[in-house]
């Protein structure tokens, strides 16, 4: 089988985050990068499935420079070779473009089997590049994945709902995106490390990819990013512990509005 | 274990801090120039192992650094872009008291800083670890070097420490061994009281005939001020408050930008006073009239604290033994009178690499090779400058004013002073018996924390919480307590368990048991743990050892 | 507003979904002005749902029914969505953020070439353009979103919107529609998720309890009370490091950093590793007997007292309200 995993790299989800001079991003000087935990187990789920069933691991990744330590690390786990899309033309790209991006450099790689992504970027949690990215390919997708298990030329595969697990069949080359649960990754190993270091990343720019300006061109642009506004002061519930229980229940109820 | 791997390398060296690093790029450029001058090559590997997340991320000082040993290991730093941009502008030291202050008129020579930077030793690490890289050394962060590897008392390699066990002990499914890494020369430079330099010293009595290592423990926090409130490149360092005159230690103050102070705060871990506070004494420092109009309306940025060795020359062990050579703070090379290390660890893992290299090209890395290393130091600066502040420390034994006595006759006679060597004790023998030192009927119930109020002093928690620092919570205690009952019950009655106070994190905490709410048990917030190693030093009854816990885990230090 | 306002209604188990309605209340209130709302449904048997969504706001409800589209999947469901927004040419497109919403939007937006913005929290017309505000970095920051060129799509955040009143007389025009039912990907079984803890980042309310329990012996006051809440339950890192609860149940520091709709704290002091772990919570409540314990400072709501007092009142108090709104 041959894999395709798309990996992100995005803050620490313990980031505090600051608000950039621009207004309308965050301050990126002092984030600790990592690569999207989503991204992680569908990095592990390809290393399970090749390590079954034999095959390849490629990893793309797109952004700039610092992007090749998150396929680095990938490559560390276990994957074979990594694609880095970098391009002063995809800083402003939004989901969609992101996705040509990354469609193209896939159909690029070619003669694959899956395509395997996290669920979701974590920080900016749009959750949109699995199903993009199908529809892109022409391939089917099932996401939200919690358990996957190749047979053949299909895939059966678990997909978390609402109070439920769905149990999908789909033919191969399929795009899978990867849930919390789907598995425990890996530690990068020191082996693995060190092999890395010579493991081919291979690096693409939007020409090459044969994408122009107007097919990267955002269809959604953030004018604004705010930090959260500021609570008001607390608000004390008073009486006796009865009192106070019903009146908790009231405000949360009418004012707060969250039961 | 069947499933552990063991790599090979040529040299194996266990610490990313400026020693170890210094260390990676000498051997590398030698070797590099060797093979150009040399019709035979020789191909030799050397592989570093970091226990901190990246290479920089434990790295903690104050820093004024003197350039001498950059300047020879990279002649052209600054166009490389090293991070040491700020000169020194002006010196001050004060002597405090509780509301005044007095200036010295003249700075002592050994704390003149002419010449020398005000630095971010986080922020050179992380550059020489690129240095190190870009000359293709493999810098291993979030590998712990576990265990050494021995064959009898051969030193043949570093077992990392295994990941993925949870805190029961038990493997979890994404369970990693540790590697066994076989080297030719280990060069150990763990920075003070490295856990492997511990267990190696004196199962090869290195320390034979030496005098017991002696430690201090620094804390630091970097702020944020409105520009105009020191000078860039200001230096100011103090003695007296918030130390009684008993108490080894000082205050420092660096100007690091226009709006970028380092304050901090040394203290002697040979103290008696069993209520001693570090981190409380740091935070009363922060309030006097000559350090909070500095602060004042500033923002804390980071916080860091590290247990420093200030044993001086006749503390150093042998820094040889088959197969290993001890570099940098591990082996206790810092001039504790300048307060400067760096300069030292740098050149230490240069003459670490320089007899690596040797010994390798020999085919011999037995002790009677490495012996060299201890020559090599010995014709430095390194040993000129240890030399003649070799009583410095055990000048304090009586408190400030003998010390101050002490270092005066030790400048004017070329570090001998009136007892030449002044033989200093092992600091956690220091500390009095409650009883002895407050009177009987104080217990430990009578220490009170002061109050912190968040904006220039803060908690220990709200400190702990700017070191970044984190662990994997699923993992065990990487703080070993060989018997907690002695925490429960004499060292409760008899110190009042000065963990709880000497710990800068708060990771040690009495808790009342739920059996009984008047008895108390030892709670171990290892989570905490800013590896300052201050635990292992201070504790009265050497009852605890700091071992490497899961790789990565620890603090992050950022431009500290 | 050129074209109509289009919305996706989501049937479950033979119900629509109070997700896709309040994307309907949410297209009515833009479409103020006099836009049309047009709304989507695709399944089997649905021509009772056609009324419920006129009465909830759709002028227009384009029907695909058919017994195979009777369970989702992505490609005929996505292909019904493009042939409407093809053939209607919208201004905007509002689905639900559902774990449905979140499979289908994408696909379609790459079919259609759309913009889509996920998970909103606000919809608004601003200079004749869609804009919205969503929440970041677990919603340490917000963005405000705006779109070029149309249709504008959005996914929107459950339980967030408020549900406009049905309006009885108002009825829809039906449009039957039909589609290639044909897909690659398809369900094949359903299983109820298995019983177990809720996930502490996924929960909407947590319940989460501190050292003012005394011990682990009291921990059950705070389970009891998550339970009523229909809550996950949390710890602080104090009481985990303590080994009274699992670590799993950290919040904090190196525990789960969450943003649910309500975090209820019970006797915890609010170390600022606690807060960096749930300061981003829509709605904090805080049960203390210390009024100067930090939590109080993040919290909207305060009791001062003893959990020991509160805890089983409040678990009364709570469990008698749900059990009214069922």
């Amino acid at each position: 089988m041959k894999i395709i995993v798309c990996v992100k790299q995005v803050p620490d989800t313990e980031t505090r985050v600051k608000i950039a001079a621009s207004g309308a991003g965050i301050e990126e000087e002092g984030i600790n990068w990592v690569v999207s935990p989503y991204d992680e187990f569908a990095v592990e789920e390809a290393l399970r499935i090749k390590e079954k069933s034999g095959g390849e691991v490629v990893l793309v990744s797109l952004g700039p420079d610092r992007v090749q330590a998150a396929l680095r690390n990938g490559l560390a786990m276990g994957a074979d070779a990594g694609v880095h899309l970098k391009d002063p033309l995809f800083d402003a790209a939004d989901t969609l473009g992101t996705a040509r991006a990354l469609a193209a450099a896939i159909e690029g790689i070619g003669g694959f089997d899956l395509v395997l992504t996290g669920q979701q970027g974590v920080g900016g949690d749009h959750g949109q590049i699995p199903g993009l990215l199908a529809e892109l390919l022409d391939l089917p997708q099932v996401t939200m994945a919690v358990k996957v298990e190749i047979q053949g030329a299909k895939a059966i595969v678990e997909r978390e709902i609402e109070g439920a697990r769905e149990i999908w069949e789909t033919s191969l080359p399929a795009v899978l995106s990867a849930q919390k649960g789907l598995n425990e990754p890996r530690y990068a190993n020191l082996k693995g490390i060190m092999a890395a270091k010579k493991k081919p990343i291979d690096v693409k720019d939007a020409a090459g990819l044969g994408l122009d300006v107007a097919a990267l061109a955002p269809r959604t642009k953030v004018v604004a990013m705010e930090l959260p506004p500021a609570r008001p002061p607390v608000k004390m519930v008073q009486g006796d512990p009865e009192a106070q229980a019903k009146e908790l229940l009231r405000l949360l109820h009418e004012e707060a509005k969250v039961i | 274990m069947g499933d552990r791997e063991a790599l090979e390398t040529d040299v194996l060296i266990v610490g990313g801090g400026p020693a170890g690093l210094a260390a990676a790029i000498r051997f590398k450029d030698l070797l590099d120039a060797r093979n150009k001058a040399s019709p035979t090559k020789l191909e030799a590997s050397v592989m570093v192992i970091e226990k901190g997340p990246e290479a920089g991320a434990h790295s903690l000082s104050g820093a004024v650094l003197d350039p001498i040993a950059l300047k020879e290991l990279i002649p052209d730093f600054a166009a490389k872009g090293a991070p040491v941009t700020t000169e020194v502008t002006e010196d001050h030291v004060y002597l405090l008291t509780a509301r005044g202050k007095l200036r010295l008129p003249i700075v002592p020579p050994p704390l003149q800083n002419h010449g020398n930077y005000v630095i971010s030793l986080n922020q050179l690490v992380k550059w020489l670890a690129q240095q190190a890289e870009a000359r293709g050394v493999d810098v291993l962060a979030g590998f712990p070097g576990a265990e050494v590897l021995y064959e009898g008392d051969r030193v043949v390699g570093v077992r990392t420490g295994d990941k993925g066990i949870d805190k029961h002990g038990q493997k979890k499914g994404n369970y990693e061994p540790g590697v066994d890494l076989r080297a030719k020369v280990t060069i150990l430079a763990e920075g003070a009281r490295g856990s492997l330099t511990k267990q190696l010293v004196p199962r090869l009595k290195l320390d034979a005939g030496r005098f017991p290592q002696v430690y201090t423990i620094g804390l630091k926090e970097l702020w944020e001020v409105p520009r105009g409130r020191l000078g860039k490149g200001a230096v100011i360092h103090t003695m007296g408050f918030p130390l009684d005159s008993r108490t080894f230690g000082g205050g420092f103050i660096y100007g690091l930008t226009e709006e970028r102070i380092s304050v901090g705060l040394v203290v002697g871990l040979d103290y008696r006073d069993p209520f001693l506070d570090p981190h409380g004494l740091f935070q009363r420092m922060k309030e006097h009239p000559l350090v909070r109009p500095l602060l004042d309306g500033g923002k804390m940025l980071r916080y860091g604290a590290r247990a420093i060795t200030e044993g001086g020359y006749y503390s150093i062990p042998r820094t040889y033994a088959d197969g290993v050579l001890l570099a940098g703070e591990a082996a206790g090379f810092l001039n504790a009178m300048r307060l400067k290390g760096i300069h030292l660890a740098l050149k230490t893992g240069m003459l670490a690499a320089e007899t690596a290299l040797e010994a390798l090209v020999a085919g011999d890395t037995s002790a009677a090779t490495l012996k060299t290393f201890e020559d090599k130091v010995s014709a430095s600066y390194v040993r000129a400058e240890l030399w003649k502040v070799r009583n410095f420390h055990q000048g304090f034994k009586h408190g400030l004013w003998a010390g101050l006595l002490h270092s005066g006759l030790q400048m004017f006679t070329g570090g001998r002073g009136l007892v030449d060597p002044l033989s200093p004790s092992k600091g956690y023998a220091e500390i009095h018996k409650l009883a002895d030192f407050y009177g009987s009927g104080t217990r430990r119930e009578s220490f009170e924390r002061r109050k912190m109020d968040g904006r220039l002093t803060f908690d220990r928690l709200t400190d702990v919480y700017h070191s970044g620092t984190k662990h994997d919570e699923d993992q065990p205690a990487h703080l070993h307590v060989a018997d907690t009952s002695i925490c429960e019950t004499r060292c409760r009655e008899e110190y009042g368990n000065p963990c709880e106070k000497f710990c800068p994190a708060a990771v040690y905490e009495m808790v009342p048991r739920a059996d009984d709410p008047k008895a108390l048990r030892l709670q171990i917030n290892f989570s905490n743990c800013v590896h300052c190693k201050t635990c292992d030093v201070m504790d009265p009854y050497q009852v605890i050892t700091w071992v490497t816990p899961e790789g990565g885990g620890g603090p992050r230090y950022e431009d500290l | 507003m050129a074209g109509p306002i289009l919305t996706f209604a989501e049937v479950r188990d033979g119900k629509l979904r109070r997700s896709s309605l309040e994307a309907l209340s949410v297209a009515r209130s833009l479409a103020a002005s006099g836009g049309a709302v047009a709304t989507v449904v695709v399944g089997s048997g649905l021509s009772e749902h056609v009324a419920e969504l006129g009465r909830n706001g759709a002028d227009t409800v384009h029907v695909f029914d058919a017994p195979e589209l009777a369970a989702y999947a992505t490609e005929p469901y996505a292909r019904a969505m493009a042939k409407v927004i093809e053939a209607t040419k919208p201004w905007a497109v509002l689905l639900p953020f559902t774990a449905l919403g979140k499979d289908l939007a994408p696909r379609v937006a790459a079919r259609v070439g759309a913009g889509l913005v996920s998970d909103c929290v606000a919809l608004g017309v601003r200079e004749g353009r869609l804009e919205a505000r969503r929440p970041m970095y677990a919603g340490k920051a917000y963005a405000t979103v705006r779109w070029e060129g149309e249709p504008q799509m959005a996914t929107l955040r459950a339980n967030v919107f408020p549900l406009a009143p049905p309006d009885a007389s108002r009825k829809a025009a039906v449009v039957k529609e039909e589609v290639d039912v044909a897909a690659r990907a398809r369900v094949t079984g359903v299983q109820a998720a298995a019983e177990g803890k809720l996930e502490l980042s996924e929960a909407q309310v947590i319940v989460s309890g501190g050292r003012g329990l005394q011990g682990p012996e009291n921990f059950h006051l705070v389970s009891a009370l998550g339970e009523a809440f229909g809550a996950a339950v949390g710890a602080s890192r104090a009481v985990v490091d303590a080994g009274w609860v699992d670590h799993q149940m950290q919040v904090g520091q190196t525990g789960k950093t969450v943003s649910p709709q309500l975090y209820i704290a019970c006797g915890i002091s609010g170390a600022i590793q606690h807060l960096a772990g749930m300061s981003s919570s829509k709605v904090i409540v805080a049960i203390n007997k210390d009024a100067d314990a930090p939590i109080f400072k993040v919290a909207n709501y305060g009791i001062l007292g003893d959990v020991f007092q509160v805890l089983p009142k409040l678990t009364e108090a709570a469990r008698e309200y749900f059990a009214s709104k069922r």
